[in-house]
C-alpha cells in the first residue's frame, strides 16, 4: 500500500515535470517564430518609409537624380524579393535573395546619406530630419529583430539540448532552429574601432 | 581577457537573486520562530514542562506561529495592494506627462523610436511613455506590477543630455526590469518587509498600553499586574524582533535589488550589443550624482527605521544600486578609466565630487525600478551643467589619423608606391628614411657602414629612385610609406629580418643621436618584425598612481606637439592629465623631454595593466586632435606610443 502510494507520487511528479518541459519548449519555439515574423514587419516598415524620404528630398536634390533613382530601384527590388520570400519562407534561396536585395538597399541609402551631407538645407529641413530619424530607427529595428531572433534561437537550442530536456524534445520532435547568417562580407565588417 | 560575457553575467545575477530570495524567506521563518520562542517562554510555567520543539507542534505552538504568519501576511497584503497598482498611477504621482504616440517633438519622437527598437530587441510589449518635464537630472524608471501595465518614465535631462546610443542603453536597462519582473519582485519583498515591520509596530503598541495600564489603572490585584507585565515583555520582544527583522530584511532586499541592476545592465548590453551606450550613460549619471567616489543612495531611504548617522555607515549595504564605477567595470573592464580620461575637464571633476551629496527628497516611489540611484530631485545645482562630450571622440583618433595618412599616400607617385611593394624596395626604403635628410656626402659614409655583400646591402639604384621622392614629398610621408612597405618586409626570413634590424640600428646609432622619428621607426620595426613580437610583458602596475611621472613626460611631449603657444600647451597638458590625477595633485608641464627619457617612460608605462592603457592612448589622441588636424610629427608620436604600449594600430592598407 505504502509503496504504491509512493510510486504514484513519483509518477505524478515525473509527468508534471515533462508537461512543464513540453510547455517551455513550445513557448520558446514560438518566440523564435515570432522573432522571424518581426524581421519581416520591420523590413516592410523600411520599404514604406523610403518613398516618403525620396519624395521630400527631390526638391533639394534636383542635381542628384541618379542617387534618388538608385534608392528607389533598390527599394522596389527589395519589395519584390520580400514578396517572393513571403510566399515561400522555407526556400533558402529566396531568403538569400531577399538578403542581398536588402543589402543593395542599405548601400543605396548609405550613398544617399553621403550625398545629403553636401546639402545643408536638405539636412536642416524638419521633415527630412524626422524621416532620417525614422529610417535610422528602422535600420536599428531590422538589426535588433535579427538579433532578437538569433537570441531566441540560442535560448531555444540551449534549452532543447540540455539534459533531461533533450529526451523530452526528442520524444516530441522539437527540431533545432538555425540562426540567421549575414550574407554579405561588408555586413560582417567589424564596427568602428573604439580607440 | 577572461571577462564574462553578458549572458554569463545574467546567469550569475539570476542565481544570486535566487540565493538571496531564499535567504529572505529563511529570515521570515526565523522571525516566526523567534516570536514562537517568546510565546513559549511566556507560557512555559502554565503549560506542562514541554521542550521547545515539542511545544512548537503542540496546539499552542501551532496557533502562535499561525498568528505570526497571518500577521505578517496581513501587513504584507495591505502594503502590496497599495503598491501593486498600475504604473500610470505612479507616473502621475511623480508628476510625469504622458508622451503622445504621435508626438511631433523630435526628442520625444527619438525616445519613442528607441523604446520601440528595444521592445523588438527584448521581445517585451511597448510600455506607456512618460516624461518628467522639470527634471534636469538623468534618470529613468519603470513602474507597474506586470509587463502589461508597465510604464516607463524618463527625465527631461535624460532626453536632452544623453546621446542616442546612451539613451538606448538606458531604455534597454529598463526593459530588462520589465522582462525579468523586477518590479514585481521588489514589490513582494517590500510588502513582506512591511509585514515584518507591522509585527514591530504591534509590539510597540503592546508596550505602550502596558505602561498606560500600569500608570492609569490603580489595580492592585496581582493577576492583573502580572498580565500587564507579560504584555510589556511580549511587546518589547516583538519590537526587537520586528525591527531587527526589518533591518536584515532591508539588507537582503537591497542586495537583491543590486543583483537585479547588474542583471539589467548585462541585459541592456544584450539588447543593444553596444556596451559604450550604457557605459556612457552610467558615467554621465555618475558625474551628476557624485557617484565617482561615493555610492548611490536608495530611493526609499526615508522608510528606514534607524537614524541619520547609522544610515551613512550602512550606505553601501543598503544602496539599491551598486556603485556606478562597479557597474561600468562589470559591463566592460577598463571602461571606467577610459570614460574618465575622455572627460577633459580639470575643474568639473572636483566640483562634481564635492557636490555629490544626494538629496533626501527623491521622488522615485519604491514600486518602481529606476535606472540610476534615487537622485531624481532637481535641487542639485549641477544638473544644469551639460557634461563635456565624452563619447563623441570614440574611434576618431584612429580614423582621422588614418584619413591623414591615406590622403598622403594618394599623393605618392605610383612608381614610388610600386617600389614599396617589392622586398628589395622596402628594405632600401628603411635605409633611405634614415639618411634622406643628410647631405649627399654623409649619406654615402653612413650607407658604407652597412655590409654591402648580402641582398640586404644598400642598393644604389633603388636608393636613387627613393631618396628624391622622400625629399620632395616632405617629412609627412615618411611613416605612411614605411607602413606601406610593411607587407613586403614581413615576407623576409627571420634571419633577414634580424639583419635588417641590425642594419637600421647601425644607421640610427651613426650620429650618436636618437631622433623622435628614429625611435618611432625602430619601435615600429621591432614591433612588427621581431620574432618576439608576441612576447608577454609582465604587468607591474595596476593603477596610474605609480606611473605619474612617466605620464607627465608623455603628456608634456604630446601637449608640445599638439599646441602651438605656451598657454594652449599648458591647458592641453592639464586636460590630458586630468583623467589620471587623483586628489587634485598638479603636475607641471615639462619644458624639455629628451627622446631617451620618453623611451624610458614608455617602457615603464608598458608594464601597466592592459586595461589601463587605452585611457592613455585616448588622452594622447586628444592632444593630437586638439587643433583638429594631424601633422607628421603627431602621427609619428601616436604611432610610437601605440606601438610601445603594445596597443598596436594596424598598419595601413592603402
Amino acid at each position: 500500500m505504502g509503496t504504491t502510494l509512493i510510486g504514484l507520487i513519483v509518477i505524478a511528479v515525473v509527468v508534471l515535470f515533462i508537461v512543464y518541459l513540453y510547455n517551455r519548449l513550445v513557448s520558446l519555439r514560438n518566440q523564435v517564430k515570432n522573432g522571424f515574423a518581426q524581421i519581416d514587419v520591420q523590413l516592410q516598415r523600411r520599404h514604406d518609409l523610403i518613398p516618403n524620404l525620396v519624395e521630400s528630398a527631390k526638391a533639394y536634390l534636383s542635381h542628384e537624380r541618379n542617387t534618388l533613382t538608385e534608392v528607389m530601384e533598390a527599394r522596389n527590388n527589395a519589395v519584390s524579393a520580400q514578396k517572393d520570400a513571403a510566399g515561400d519562407p522555407a526556400d533558402g534561396g529566396k531568403i538569400q535573395k531577399l538578403g542581398s536585395a536588402e543589402n543593395m538597399l542599405s548601400k543605396a541609402l548609405a550613398n544617399f546619406y553621403a550625398v545629403a551631407e553636401n546639402y545643408p538645407e536638405l539636412k536642416a529641413n524638419e521633415t527630412i530630419q524626422q524621416l532620417m530619424e525614422e529610417l535610422s530607427s528602422t535600420e536599428n529595428r531590422v538589426s535588433f529583430a535579427r538579433q532578437a531572433y538569433n537570441d531566441g534561437v540560442m535560448a531555444y537550442n540551449i534549452f532543447r539540448e540540455q539534459f533531461p530536456n533533450n529526451i523530452v524534445a526528442g520524444l516530441f520532435a522539437f527540431k533545432p532552429s538555425s540562426q540567421l547568417e549575414l550574407e554579405s562580407p561588408e555586413a560582417r565588417q567589424a564596427p568602428k574601432v573604439a580607440f | 581577457m577572461a571577462h564574462q560575457g553578458f549572458f554569463q553575467r545574467q546567469a550569475n545575477a539570476r542565481r544570486n537573486t535566487g540565493v538571496l530570495v531564499l535567504l529572505f524567506l529563511a529570515a521570515v521563518a526565523i522571525i516566526t520562530l523567534c516570536v514562537c520562542l517568546v510565546g513559549y517562554l511566556v507560557t512555559r510555567s502554565e503549560t506542562t514542562g514541554l521542550a521547545f520543539a515539542d511545544w512548537l507542534i503542540s496546539r499552542h505552538g501551532l496557533l502562535t506561529s499561525l498568528a505570526v504568519v497571518s500577521l505578517i501576511g496581513i501587513g504584507s497584503l495591505i502594503r502590496w495592494v497599495d503598491l501593486s497598482g498600475g504604473g500610470d498611477r505612479v507616473a502621475k504621482m511623480v508628476g510625469a506627462r504622458a508622451i503622445d504616440p504621435d508626438t511631433r517633438d523630435s526628442d520625444e519622437r527619438k525616445l519613442r523610436n528607441i523604446v520601440e527598437e528595444m521592445a523588438i530587441a527584448s521581445g517585451v510589449s511597448v510600455p506607456d511613455l512618460y516624461v518628467m518635464d522639470h527634471e534636469t537630472g538623468i534618470n529613468a524608471f519603470v513602474a507597474g506590477y506586470t509587463p502589461g501595465e508597465a510604464v516607463m518614465v524618463v527625465t527631461h535631462g535624460a532626453l536632452t543630455q544623453l546621446s542616442r546610443d546612451e539613451l538606448q542603453g538606458v531604455v534597454g536597462h529598463e526593459f530588462s526590469h520589465v522582462l525579468n519582473g523586477d518590479m514585481r519582485l521588489n514589490v513582494r519583498l517590500i510588502a513582506i518587509l512591511a509585514g515584518i515591520l507591522m509585527l514591530g509596530q504591534i509590539g510597540s503598541f503592546l508596550l505602550q498600553t502596558s505602561f498606560l495600564r500600569r500608570s492609569h489603572l490603580s489595580a492592585h490585584r496581582s493577576g492583573d499586574r502580572r498580565g500587564t507585565a507579560i504584555f510589556g515583555i511580549v511587546g518589547l520582544a516583538l519590537v526587537v524582533i520586528g525591527y531587527v527583522g526589518v533591518f536584515f530584511g532591508r539588507l537582503i532586499q537591497s542586495a537583491v535589488s543590486r543583483q537585479r541592476e547588474m542583471l539589467a545592465d548585462a541585459s541592456s548590453v544584450q539588447f543593444t550589443r553596444n556596451p559604450e551606450g550604457i557605459g556612457g550613460a552610467l558615467f554621465k549619471i555618475g558625474l551628476k550624482g557624485g557617484y565617482l567616489d561615493t555610492t548611490s543612495h536608495a530611493s526609499d531611504m526615508n522608510h528606514m527605521c534607524f537614524g541619520e548617522s547609522t544610515r551613512m555607515k550602512f550606505t553601501a549595504l543598503l544602496a539599491s544600486h551598486p556603485p556606478v564605477k562597479e557597474r561600468i567595470e562589470a559591463i566592460q573592464p577598463g571602461m571606467f578609466a577610459r570614460l574618465r580620461s575622455r572627460l577633459r575637464d580639470t575643474e568639473s571633476a572636483e566640483t562634481l565630487q564635492s557636490a555629490g551629496s544626494p538629496s533626501p527628497a527623491s521622488a522615485i516611489p519604491e514600486a518602481a525600478a529606476g535606472f540610476g540611484g534615487g537622485n531624481t530631485s532637481n535641487t542639485s545645482p549641477l544638473n544644469t551643467q551639460r557634461p563635456q562630450k565624452i563619447s563623441g571622440t570614440v574611434g576618431t583618433v584612429n580614423r582621422r589619423s588614418e584619413d591623414y595618412a591615406v590622403s598622403l599616400l594618394n599623393s605618392l607617385p605610383s612608381t614610388f608606391r610600386n617600389l614599396l611593394y617589392t622586398r628589395a624596395g622596402a628594405i632600401q626604403l628603411c635605409y633611405a628614411l634614415l639618411v634622406h635628410q643628410l647631405p649627399p656626402q654623409t649619406r654615402q659614409q653612413r650607407l658604407a657602414l652597412i655590409d654591402a655583400g648580402s641582398i640586404l646591402g644598400p642598393n644604389r639604384e633603388l636608393l636613387e629612385k627613393l631618396l628624391p621622392g622622400l625629399e620632395s614629398l616632405g617629412p609627412g610621408v615618411r611613416f605612411p610609406a614605411l607602413e606601406l612597405a610593411m607587407p613586403a618586409l614581413r615576407k623576409l626570413d627571420p634571419d633577414e629580418r634580424s639583419l635588417l634590424m641590425a642594419n637600421t640600428e647601425t644607421l640610427i646609432r651613426a650620429d650618436n643621436r636618437l631622433s623622435l622619428f628614429e625611435l618611432a621607426m625602430h619601435t615600429f620595426l621591432r614591433r612588427h618584425l621581431a620574432g618576439d613580437s608576441a612576447r608577454v610583458v609582465p604587468v607591474r602596475y595596476r593603477s596610474y598612481r605609480p606611473v605619474m611621472t612617466q605620464l607627465q613626460v608623455l603628456f608634456s611631449l604630446m601637449a608640445r606637439a599638439g599646441a602651438e603657444d605656451e598657454r594652449n600647451r599648458q591647458a592641453l597638458f592639464a586636460e590630458a592629465m586630468a583623467g589620471f590625477v587623483s586628489n587634485g595633485k598638479q603636475s607641471e608641464l615639462l619644458t624639455e623631454v629628451s627622446v631617451t627619457r620618453l623611451r624610458q617612460a614608455l617602457l615603464t608605462l608598458n608594464s601597466l595593466s592592459p586595461l589601463l592603457k587605452p585611457g592613455i592612448i585616448d588622452a594622447c589622441g586628444h592632444c593630437v586632435l586638439a587643433d583638429g588636424k594631424v601633422n607628421a610629427s603627431e602621427y609619428e608620436l601616436i604611432r610610437l606610443v601605440a606601438d610601445q604600449l603594445d596597443c598596436p594600430m594596424p598598419p595601413l592598407s592603402a
